[in-house]
Formats: structure tokens, C-alpha cells, sequence
């Protein structure tokens, strides 16, 4: 009976550490936040457009990102004393998903790319005087935090937090695009959508090769649940069936029980603690044969393996007590319907 | 103190009860005698609500109990009637010290010391936290004498309580219960084929397919 | 016109929850008391609850047409508050001795009163200025009604639950159970005004604060500037807020768990004679009865250690900047975004003090994530000018506890602190000095806590 409890469990472990696992391995190996579509003008976009977008169906994330350009003045070994950058501003969320060697900035840090700091010679902690133009004797002093790895043209310049970048370029409130993900299913629709109802701005889809591994991912995910779903429901009825056949070997204690005056529910409950001792054993197995069975899966497709994310353990332990208390109790409270005497006389 | 009015018994195949009526009082010691198939067991299993006539009633102490739901059955059954079977329906993986605590624990709270001091009266107090299977015939059945008047009940069934133990410990069997009966003061209901057995109790009830045919008062 | 604000909705369902669920306890505990009274009880029971009805409506109308001074309003809603610890402090006393009492029966109209009149009367206040400030009136008076309609309803599939509900209920189990009400209901706002945990915490702050430095001033110790902060640092770490918000949990909950482990005791006195079988069963009677009478204070227990926890994660970690004096130029306030060492515009409250006439005015700087300036007074209409501190998402109202959303900052009305017109021109941000005095005067009790 445990052996079954064990069996259900583990499939559902393995199965969600597999899917989350997979989940997070499919989005590092794109190296891309999950963007699927661009939305651009031929200026500055409004910020509050944000709000517009997020509310329209299939959108589930909106990424804005304003581009500029800022004189570094001074310092390092530069040709000339002034030079133009490039610069990105992007809010603190996208900030996180970038591959940084250092930490993230703050509002007085920034980011440059790897090409500009083996040109200047910059290092994590350094300062830089940046400015709006190079006439412009106002300067702000900037250190750097980190390096970031975003290979492309952005390479020779620097990554800021967005508001800051819009304070600095008098642009509060602008931006220069939004990069938004979309669910795959409704992903044609909505761009329809936000094309007609934003004419004066350009939306394209990018990195369509993205879009079709989330289908598959999707599918996949959905595929799984089906089969977990069948397993629990497969391993409840053999779990019921081992209950009942269990309990029916204790139908004279349980008589004995009802002799002695015992009611019902103190019957029941007596034998309940046991099933759910039963549950908790065999969860306790079915994690660690799961996480194993999750590890051998994620190794053998990725060649890495996959982080158990620790919800899966009480999760695990929770459902294996359900299975085990499902099963029983219909058998138990069946057999304590029973009269003694007809138990006792031996007719059952 | 009991009551028994038309009792009838049917069963698919036969009819095990066609009638009975009876009193008994407090403190009385009752043989029911009869051959096998006569109904006695039957008679029994009602009186002690492990099961339900067909037909008629039986009240102990002004409760009707042929009336009684299940779980009531059970809470009526814990406060006033105690069950020796011919077989000693022991829990195997208890000792006895505990198979005696578990009846105090469907009761109401349970008491090592008082369980003790209920197996020592029965003789048993050094063979405490012997599982049953180490036990011997006589002894399990004494151990089932403990559990059965742990709860102080009013009444006691007993169903061929010796059958299984050879002459000497039906002997042991019945002088302890003759004991504990002078001294703790309750009903007993004995059902047996043996008359050996049944000439221990105080009062004798015949009972031939389904009735009872005779009613007697022993001599001492 | 919309006909039905959701405000209006939750406060009255609130109140008109916790007044219905009292009723459904006392008539519980009522209920588990002797026969005998119970034909008196029916007749009078009817009566009162009517009685009682017709004043908490009255009540709310009055309320509804009384103008009064804030500095009264502020009382009736410290009050309302208040009677969570009177009933605690009944409870705790109650339960040293397991003694019910009968006249709380007779004195239910007045229970209800007591404990409810302050909260009904908040809330009438409440919905006045909720309907001024959203030129609203049908929608917030249809919503109250609509709150008050959906807690009554309770009431009518209650009779099975009240003989349940008397199985529980000892006299110290009521008053605990009322309190739960009391904390989980209390407060008329649109969210939990007077929540208890902060304010047992600030008054505990308070009290050790005023305690030590009464002890300094009785040891006649110097007031020496270099003793006073280092003494003073030793000392807040001690009486800080982590464990000032410890012993405020201890506070609350200690007395309820001793009350709790002498109920569960096994019984002292078992009657003459019961040996055996009969002693088991007196006891195992015993205890169970007493385990359901101990269910209201599980219940307590649970509900403030809960509640602790959630305020203990989000209730210290407010940034609350320490205001910066600024001085008046030709009528004018100007404020630099940009300085060396401070950028009031990096999404962070800046607060300024600006002194007028022997007045202290604070008022403060707020870059909200969409991008847009919000300068405001560091006060709102409704609460006493404790100011505000800012969290993860919102800035929160210190004395209330409401949170104001970041992207409302700037906007008028309810807990959001009331906004003064500004411009900002080249980098600059110049208020004028007469609209800070001019809005003052809107602030709760006018008078600054400097």
C-alpha cells in the first residue's frame, strides 16, 4: 500500500520538478526574457501607453525601454576627452533578467558593455562623468556596477535604471519602445488588436523561433498534467482497493471495536491515523524516487540538472496524505455500517 | 431490569427466534441452555445489541434498545453490558495490559493502574505485557473477563465463554466469575450446551428452535 | 451616476457583520444558561435586540447631521478602539475564575451600545465625507445599505448555529470571541483603520520611551549631548521596533494562554464515591465539555498571532525620511531636483519642514512610477497629521495604516494626503508658500505633532 502511495507521489514530483525545470531551461537556453513583439515610433512613446497595452488580452508583460545618447566626459583611456554613448534605460525587472557580471545598478550606477569597458579600460566600481550633451557643464557622476552581456551594437554602451535615463535626458515619461510578450495562443489576434488601435506606432513580432517553442512547451506541459492526473486517479483506485482489502482483514478487530462500545467515528478515526501514517511514508518515498526520476529526465534531454523547486515537498506529502485518506475512507466507513454480530458469526 | 417481549428472529434461509419472553433481574446469574440451532446465541447478540430482531422488543433498565440507532447502540453498550465470546476476540499485536486499556479508551479516558489492578484480580498481574499469542487458552480467557468488566457494565454476556478450554480451566473460568459476581454485583447472562456449566448459574432457561420451553430455578 | 460604492459596501457589511455576529454569540451564550429564565429571555431578548437596533439607527443619522469637531470625531473612533481592550482585559479577568455571569444578559442592548455606538457613528461620519468627496451620495448611502443587508442576512440562518455555538461559549469564551470581532471588524474605513497590533506596538514605544527618560530625569543624569546619543542608541536598540512589535505579541497572547492551560486541566474535584469506570467518564465528560469552552480562545490566539505576523513582515521597513528644513524666499519655496548628494525626483518621498509663525508645516516630494511630480502636504484630511512612510508599492498612512497606492499620490480626497500645486521649471520646483498655509488647513486636527 505504500508502494502504490510512493508510486503516485513520485510520478507528480518528478513530473512538476521536470515542467518547472524545463520551463526555466527552455528560457536560458533563448537567453531572452520571453519577448515575442516590439512596439515602436518614430519618436518618444508616451509611458502611460504601458497601461493601454497591459490591458489588452494575450499581453502579459509590457518591457519598456527608452534609447539616448550621453557624453562621457574625461577619464579613462579614451581617444578624446568627450565621447557619445549609447544608452538604454530599462526598468529595474528587465535589469534583472540581463547576464551581468557585477550587480545590478542602482539609481547612481550604470552598466556598460563589454566592448566599451576594453576600450576605456574601465573597471566594476569606477566613475564616469556623464551628461546630457557635451557642452553642457552640468555632469553627473556615475559608477559602474557591472558589466553586462548582451551581445550586439549595444555592446559599446551603457545600461541605466529607465526613470533615472529620463530624468537625465529631460524625458520624464518617455519611452522609445515597449517590448511585450505575448501568449502564444492569442499572439496573431492581439497583434491585430494593437495594430488597429495604435496607428500612429509600429508594431512588429520578433524572434518567431521563441514563439513556436512556447507553443511546444505548452503543449508538452499540458500533455504532462493530463498524464499526472490519470496516474493520480489510476493509483486512488489501487490504493482503494488495497485499503479495502487490508481493512477487510480486520473486519473482527473492528467488531471487537463496536463489542467494546466503540461508535463509528472513534472507529474511524482510529483507523484514519494509520492511513494517513501510510500517506505520509509513502510520500516521503515518492519525493525522493520523483526528484531522482526528474534528475535522470532533465539530465538525459539537457545534460544538466534541474533545481526541485521547494514547493514541490509539502505539496508532495499533501497529496500522498489525500490519496491515502481518499482511498480509505470510503472502504471504512462501508464496513463499520457492519453489525457486529454478523461479522463476529463469520457470514461477511 | 431486562425486558424481552415477542422476540422473533427470521433469516432468509431460517427462523432462528419465534417468540420469546423473559425478565430477569439485577444480580441474577442466568443459564440459557439448548442444542445448537436452538436460537440461544441469537438470543444473546440482541439482548446485547450486536444485532436487531425482526420482531419485538428488548428494554434494560426502561430503555428500549431494539430501537437504538448504531453509534447510540455502541455509547448504551460501553456504559452497561460486557461481552465474553467463546472464542477470545483479543487484538493479536496488543498485550493485555493494553487490549484492556482500549476498552477503557472507547469508554472514556484511559487508566493504566485501573487496567492493572483489573488484570491482577483476574489473576493475570504478572503476565501483563504478554502479546495473547503467549498466552494460554485459560489465560486469554480471563484476560477477555478483564476487558469485559473494566467499564463496570451492569450486565454480562457470556457465549460458551469455556467452550474452547478443556475441564480444569472451565473450572478456573467459572469460580472466578462466580467470584467476581458475589463481589462487584452484576447480571449475568450465560448461554452454553454444556449443563455442567450451566448448573453454575442460579436460574435455568431451556430453550429448544426458537423458544424457550423451560424455566427453572436451581439449587445452590 | 453610479450607484454604488464599494467603500460604503465594506464598511457597513463590516459593521453590520460584527453587530449581527455579537448577537448571534450572546444568544448562543444565553441560550447554554438554565431553563428556567429562558421563557423570560424569549420575551426580553426580542425586545432588546429591537431596542438596541433603533439606537445604533439613530445613532447613524445623527451622526449623519452632527457637525462635529474633528478633534470629537477622533475621540469616537479612539473609542471604537478602545473597547477591544476593555473586552480583553474582561476576558483575561473573567477567566481567572470560570464564573459566568447573568447580567450580562439584561445588559445586552447596552453591550451593544457600548461596543458598537462608537463604530456606528464612525462610520456615519465616515460616509459624509465619502459622499462629499465623491459627489456621490445615493451610490455611498445604496452601498451602506447594501453592506448592512448582506451582514443581517447572517442572522437569519443562525438558530441551528446558536445551539452549536453554546456549546462553546463560557462567559470568559463570549468576551474573547467578541473580541475577536472587535479586532477583526473594528474600524469603518475602507480598510482596517485602528488596527490594534501597530497601536499596542507605538504605545508600548511610547510608554518606554517617556519611562527611560523619566528615569534619567530622576537620576538627575546630565543631559550631556555626547551621553544623551550614545546612551540613547543602546537604548533604542532595545526599545526599537522589532522588540517592542515581540513584546506586543507576548502581551496579547500570554494571558490568554495561561487562561487556557488552566482550563484545560484535568478536573480538581471529582465528586465522593466515583471510582472506576464512573471516575473515567466524569473525567472524560469533563474534559470534553472544557475543551469546547477553550475553542474562542484557540480562536484568539490564532487570529492574533496571524495578524502579528502579517503586520510584523510589512509594519517595520517603512522608509520614513526624516524632513529636511527649508526656508521661505519673496513668498516661495524652490527646491533644486538635482543636488549634489539628493535627487528628490529618484521615486522616493523627500520630506521638508517649513516653519511659519510659530507653526510647523511638513510637506513632502514624490516621484511617482509614471513619471509625474506629486507634492503634497505630509497630512490628510481624515487622520491626525502623523504622516506618511513609504512601502514597497504604497505609501501608508502612519496613524491608519491605509495604503495609498503609489500612482494616486497627488490626487485628493480620503487618506491620501492632500495635495498642494507646484511648478516645475528648469530643473526647479517652486511652491508657493500661501497654498501650503491655505491647505493646512484641511489637515485632520490642524495641529502639527512637531
Amino acid at each position: 500500500m505504500v508502494i502504490a502511495v510512493s508510486m503516485a507521489v513520485s510520478l507528480l514530483v518528478s513530473m512538476i520538478t521536470v515542467a518547472t525545470g524545463m520551463r526555466k531551461r527552455l528560457a536560458d537556453e533563448l537567453k531572452v526574457y520571453g519577448a515575442n513583439a516590439i512596439v515602436s515610433a518614430s519618436e518618444y512613446i508616451d509611458e502611460a501607453v504601458a497601461e493601454f497595452l497591459k490591458k489588452k488580452k494575450g499581453v502579459k508583460e509590457v518591457i519598456p525601454e527608452l534609447y539616448g545618447r550621453l557624453c562621457l566626459s574625461g577619464k579613462g583611456q579614451l581617444p578624446r576627452n568627450h565621447f557619445i554613448l549609447n544608452v538604454i534605460g530599462m526598468p529595474s525587472e528587465a535589469l534583472k533578467e540581463l547576464k551581468i557580471t557585477g550587480t545590478i545598478p542602482s539609481t547612481r550606477e550604470v552598466l556598460i558593455g563589454r566592448r566599451l569597458k576594453e576600450a576605456g579600460g574601465f573597471s566594476q566600481g569606477a566613475e564616469l562623468n556623464l551628461s546630457e550633451d557635451c557642452d553642457s557643464s552640468f555632469m553627473e557622476r556615475f559608477i559602474i556596477s557591472g558589466v553586462f552581456e548582451r551581445v550586439g551594437p549595444e555592446d559599446s554602451g551603457i545600461i541605466m535604471e529607465l526613470h533615472r535615463l529620463q530624468e537625465i535626458l529631460g524625458l520624464r515619461g518617455k519611452v522609445s519602445v515597449f517590448l511585450l510578450r505575448i501568449s502564444p495562443e492569442d499572439f496573431e489576434d492581439t497583434i491585430e488588436e494593437l495594430k488597429s488601435s495604435l496607428p500612429e506606432l509600429e508594431i512588429r513580432p520578433i524572434r518567431q523561433v521563441a514563439l513556436s517553442e512556447e507553443r511546444l512547451l505548452k503543449k508538452i506541459e499540458t500533455l504532462m498534467l493530463m498524464v499526472s492526473i490519470v496516474v493520480v486517479l489510476a493509483s486512488v483506485i489501487t490504493v482503494a482497493g488495497m485499503m479495502a482489502s487490508t481493512i477487510f482483514e480486520r473486519l473482527v478487530d473492528i467488531a471487537l471495536m463496536k463489542t467494546m462500545g466503540g461508535t463509528s467515528r472513534q472507529i474511524q478515526t482510529f483507523f484514519i491515523l494509520e492511513v494517513i501514517i501510510v500517506g505520509v511514508i509513502g510520500s516521503f518515498f515518492g519525493l525522493i524516487t520523483g526528484i531522482i526520476a526528474a534528475q535522470a529526465i532533465t539530465f538525459s534531454a539537457f545534460h544538466k540538472t534541474v533545481a526541485v523547486p521547494v514547493i514541490v515537498i509539502p505539496f508532495a506529502f499533501f497529496t500522498g496524505i489525500i490519496i491515502s485518506v481518499l482511498s480509505g475512507l470510503p472502504a471504512l466507513k462501508r464496513v463499520t455500517a457492519y453489525r457486529p454480530s454478523i461479522i463476529l458469526r463469520g457470514e461477511v | 431490569m431486562i425486558k424481552v417481549r415477542g422476540l422473533k428472529k427470521v433469516y432468509q434461509t431460517a427462523i432462528a427466534l419465534r417468540g420469546v419472553d423473559m425478565d430477569i433481574s439485577q444480580n441474577e446469574w442466568v443459564s440459557i441452555m439448548g442444542p445448537s440451532g436452538s436460537g440461544k446465541s441469537t438470543l444473546l447478540n440482541i439482548l446485547g445489541g450486536l444485532d436487531y430482531p425482526s420482531e419485538g422488543s428488548v428494554t434494560i433498565n426502561g430503555k428500549e434498545i431494539s430501537s437504538m440507532k448504531e453509534d447510540e447502540l455502541a455509547v448504551f453498550r460501553r456504559e452497561n453490558i460486557g461481552f465474553v465470546f467463546q472464542q477470545s476476540y483479543l487484538i493479536p499485536y496488543l498485550t493485555a495490559l493494553e487490549n484492556v486499556m482500549l476498552a477503557q479508551y472507547f469508554h472514556s479516558i484511559v487508566d493504566e493502574k485501573e487496567a492493572k489492578e483489573a488484570l491482577e484480580r483476574v489473576g493475570l498481574g504478572h503476565r501483563l505485557h504478554h502479546k495473547p499469542s503467549e498466552l494460554s487458552g485459560g489465560e486469554q480467557q480471563r484476560v477477555c473477563i478483564a476487558r469485559a468488566l473494566i467499564n463496570s457494565p451492569k450486565i454480562l454476556l457470556a457465549d460458551e465463554p469455556t467452550g474452547n478450554l478443556d475441564r480444569e480451566n472451565t473450572r478456573l473460568i467459572l469460580e472466578l466469575l462466580r467470584d467476581l459476581h458475589r463481589n462487584e454485583g452484576f447480571t449475568i447472562v450465560l448461554v452454553t450446551h454444556d449443563p455442567y456449566v450451566a448448573g453454575w448459574g442460579k436460574r435455568l432457561l431451556t430453550m429448544e428452535d426458537g423458544r424457550i420451553i423451560k424455566d427453572e430455578v436451581l439449587h445452590p | 451616476m453610479r450607484f454604488f460604492i464599494p467603500e460604503a459596501f465594506i464598511s457597513a457589511f463590516k459593521l453590520s457583520l460584527s453587530v449581527c455576529l455579537s448577537w448571534l454569540l450572546v444568544k448562543a451564550y444565553a441560550s447554554s444558561i438554565k431553563e428556567g429564565i429562558k421563557s423570560h429571555l424569549n420575551f426580553y431578548f426580542r425586545h432588546q435586540l429591537l431596542i438596541a437596533v433603533l439606537f445604533l439607527v439613530i445613532l447613524f443619522f445623527s451622526g449623519t447631521y452632527l457637525n462635529l469637531d474633528a478633534y470629537y470625531k477622533d475621540l469616537i473612533r479612539r473609542f471604537s478602539a478602545y473597547t477591544f481592550g476593555i473586552l480583553y482585559i474582561g476576558a483575561v479577568f473573567s477567566g481567572w475564575s470560570l464564573r459566568g455571569t447573568r447580567v450580562l444578559i439584561f445588559l445586552t442592548p447596552l453591550l451593544l451600545l457600548f461596543l458598537f455606538g462608537a463604530d456606528t457613528l464612525s462610520l456615519s461620519f465616515f460616509l459624509k465625507d465619502l459622499s462629499a468627496m465623491r459627489q456621490n451620495y445615493e451610490g455611498t448611502y445604496i452601498g451602506a445599505l447594501l453592506g448592512t443587508g448582506a451582514g443581517a442576512l447572517l442572522l437569519i440562518f443562525s438558530s441551528r448555529l446558536v445551539k452549536r455555538l453554546s456549546l462553546i461559549l463560557s462567559f470568559t469564551g463570549l468576551l474573547f470571541s467578541l473580541s475577536i470581532i472587535k479586532l477583526l471588524f473594528g474600524g469603518t474605513g475602507g480598510y482596517a483603520e485602528l488596527s490594534l497590533i501597530p497601536s499596542v506596538q507605538r504605545g508600548l514605544m511610547k510608554f518606554f520611551h517617556d519611562f527611560v527618560h523619566q528615569l534619567f530625569v530622576f537620576f538627575m543624569v546630565p543631559d550631556h549631548p555626547l551621553l544623551k546619543t550614545t546612551v540613547w542608541n543602546f537604548i533604542g536598540l532595545f526599545f526599537g521596533e522589532a522588540f517592542t512589535m515581540f513584546i506586543t505579541l507576548l502581551i496579547l497572547v500570554v494571558p490568554a494562554l495561561i487562561i487556557l492551560s488552566r482550563i484545560l486541566r484535568p478536573p480538581q474535584v471529582i465528586p465522593e464515591g466515583f471510582t472506576g469506570a464512573r471516575k473515567r467518564k466524569y473525567i472524560y465528560d469533563f474534559m470534553t465539555m472544557m475543551r469546547l469552552k477553550a475553542v474562542p480562545l484557540i480562536v484568539f490566539i490564532i487570529v492574533v498571532t496571524t495578524l502579528w505576523f502579517f503586520k510584523a513582515e510589512s509594519g517595520p521597513g517603512l522608509y520614513i525620511p526624516q524632513p529636511v528644513p527649508v526656508v521661505e524666499e519673496n513668498g516661495f519655496i524652490t527646491l533644486k531636483l538635482n543636488e549634489p548628494g539628493r535627487n528628490i525626483g529618484d521615486g522616493n518621498i523627500h520630506k521638508f519642514i517649513f516653519k511659519k509663525d510659530g507653526q510647523n508645516y511638513r510637506f513632502f516630494v514624490f516621484n511617482r512610477p509614471d513619471g509625474r511630480f506629486a507634492i503634497c502636504l505630509d497630512a490628510c484630511e481624515i487622520c491626525p497629521p502623523e504622516g506618511y512612510g513609504q512601502a514597497r508599492a504604497h505609501l501608508v498612512c502612519i496613524y491608519c495604516n491605509t495604503p495609498i497606492p503609489f500612482n494616486t499620490v497627488g490626487e485628493p480626497g480620503g487618506c491620501n494626503p492632500i495635495p498642494i500645486n507646484f511648478s516645475l521649471r528648469d530643473r526647479e520646483i517652486r511652491i508657493e508658500v500661501q497654498e501650503i498655509l491655505k491647505k493646512w488647513r484641511l489637515v485632520h486636527s490642524g495641529v502639527s505633532r512637531e
